[in-house]
């Protein structure tokens, strides 16, 4: 028996699968908005990929040029400089937002709220990563480090320290973006609460250049502080982007 | 600071003397304050003449009737607040919005009193004033995070967004408080392990009675101080805001 539009409406709508894929495709057009608007200013990505070298190159002045031999110094270094890249990445594509209204614009349309921070959140991982993944390896021949464990055994601890500082990051530039001392307050709030990812992350790095392996404790912790903050900042989303 | 725009202006009709935590009850101001300063002294004397004199620590360790209540109570605070804005974020009642406003700032305050506390025990016993001990190290972070908190409070926001914000704040604070606790366990500590709550039971590290004694009343002592002072607070904040909505109305009136 053909259903009814009238009928499918009075049930409330499209059912499960077809709201959950309209759920991502809206989470898709964010991220596409994002990237799209990435590569044609170029604003975000390169700035902070070029900030992350030269914090890289700042704390071998700071440290002396022997600095890097010793794997914890170095891996300390590494997540320092990719915080404060981060914090600068995320400050700006939320304070784009808030030009011109566009927050105003992305509220009224008819998207679901979580969507759209999570499409927001998406697309500051994405910036966030290429910024990882171009500067490891200037890092691996700067710090004279096995290029093979900065590549390729570094990625599981890479990528899940980014989602940590990537969810509580959106949602706190969320907040700071509408307050008068943005660039100041995002800091502010963030580091505290993702300093558990930093010590997480340093250690595991430094496990993983030191050749021992990942060491499980950092890429366990990491995991669960994940799922925390993923699944709180998606549901607490809706109350930061109200108007 | 006006709370005159917020989603619920009390109505004229709400007597706002009868809620007992916010203005009025002299019985439990007599009852807090009264009984926080009998306490204290009785505490100070438990702590200071009856408890005996540690084996190996000496004297100094006479701290930790001051140190570990005010961390409970921290703790205890820094949790609520979390509960109170999940709660808020829920039910937009302004009263979970003063509460967890006020939860924070006394909680700052004795999250303040373990770190200038903790030091004071460090310096005889460690030799240093501080180290970046897990678990002093995060204390140091949660009270960052409360100021924090603190700091979107004093921002000149529209009310009720800066309600929700402080809110989300609120429970992030809050789930960082087991995530402490599992770095905690993860990588080593040098603070002491815990000898009253512990697997053996209730008290099972303490080896005289008396350490417990001393530390259940100073324990109690600092919960109604606690009580006694976050009463105030919010009684503070609920006659702003009864100011603030007297001041609406009577630019409404003229």
């Amino acid at each position: 028996m053909v259903e009814l539009k009238e009928q499918k409406l009075l049930r409330g709508g499209p059912t499960w699968p077809r709201r959950r894929w309209r759920y991502f495709a809206q989470v898709g057009a964010i991220v596409w908005k994002d990237v799209v608007v990435e590569y044609r200013s170029k604003g975000v990505v390169i700035t902070m990929a070029v900030f992350t070298l030269l914090v890289l190159v700042l704390f071998n002045f700071a440290f002396g040029p022997g600095a890097g031999r010793e794997v914890p110094v170095a891996s300390g270094i590494l997540w320092t400089a990719f915080l404060f890249a981060a914090v600068l990445g995320m400050n700006h594509t939320f304070a784009l937002e808030k030009e011109g209204d566009c927050m105003q614009g992305l509220l009224l349309s008819p998207i679901d709220r979580s969507a759209l921070f999570l499409g927001k959140m998406v697309g500051n991982l994405i910036f966030l990563l290429v910024v990882e993944a171009v500067s490891l390896p200037l890092f691996g021949i700067l710090y004279n480090l096995p290029l093979h464990l900065v590549v390729w055994t570094l990625a599981p601890i890479v990528l899940l320290a980014t989602v940590g500082l990537g969810s509580v990051g959106s949602l706190f530039a969320s907040i700071a973006v509408n307050t008068k001392a943005r660039e100041v307050m995002l800091p502010l709030l963030l580091f505290p609460v993702v300093v558990p990812v930093l010590i997480a992350a340093v250690r595991g790095t430094a496990h993983v250049l030191a050749g021992e392996g990942w060491g499980g404790d950092a890429l366990r912790f990491l995991v669960v502080y994940d799922v925390v903050f993923l699944v709180a900042s998606l549901l607490v989303a809706e109350y930061v982007l109200e108007e | 600071m006006s709370y005159a725009h917020t989603q619920k202006p009390a109505p004229p009709s709400t007597p706002l003397k009868e809620q007992w935590l916010e203005v009025g009850s002299k019985t439990y101001d007599f009852l807090t304050i009264g009984g926080a300063l009998v306490l204290m002294v009785g505490a100070l004397y438990l702590g200071l003449l009856y408890a005996p004199t540690e084996r190996i620590q000496g004297e100094a360790y006479r701290i930790i009737y001051v140190h570990v209540p005010v961390a409970w109570i921290a703790f205890l605070a820094f949790g609520l607040v979390g509960v109170m804005s999940a709660l808020y974020l829920w039910k937009k009642d302004r009263r979970l919005d003063i509460y967890a406003h006020s939860l924070a700032e006394v909680g700052v305050i004795f999250c303040t009193l373990i770190l200038l506390t903790g030091p004071i025990w460090g310096r005889p016993i460690w030799g240093v004033w501080w180290v970046w001990d897990m678990r002093l190290t995060l204390t140091l972070l949660l009270w960052f995070i409360y100021v924090g908190y603190l700091m979107i409070r004093a921002q000149d926001l529209e009310p009720g967004r800066k309600a929700r914000y402080a809110a989300v704040l609120g429970i992030f604070g809050a789930l960082t408080i087991p995530l402490n606790h599992f770095s905690v366990q993860l990588w080593r500590t040098l603070h002491p392990q815990p000898v009253v709550l512990t697997e053996r039971g209730f008290g099972s590290g303490l080896t005289d009675p008396a350490f417990l004694i001393a530390l259940v009343v100073s324990s109690v002592a600092f919960a109604v101080l606690f009580a006694a002072v976050l009463r105030q607070r919010i009684s503070l904040e609920w006659m702003r805001e009864e100011l603030a909505q007297l001041q609406h109305r009577a630019a409404e009136g003229q």
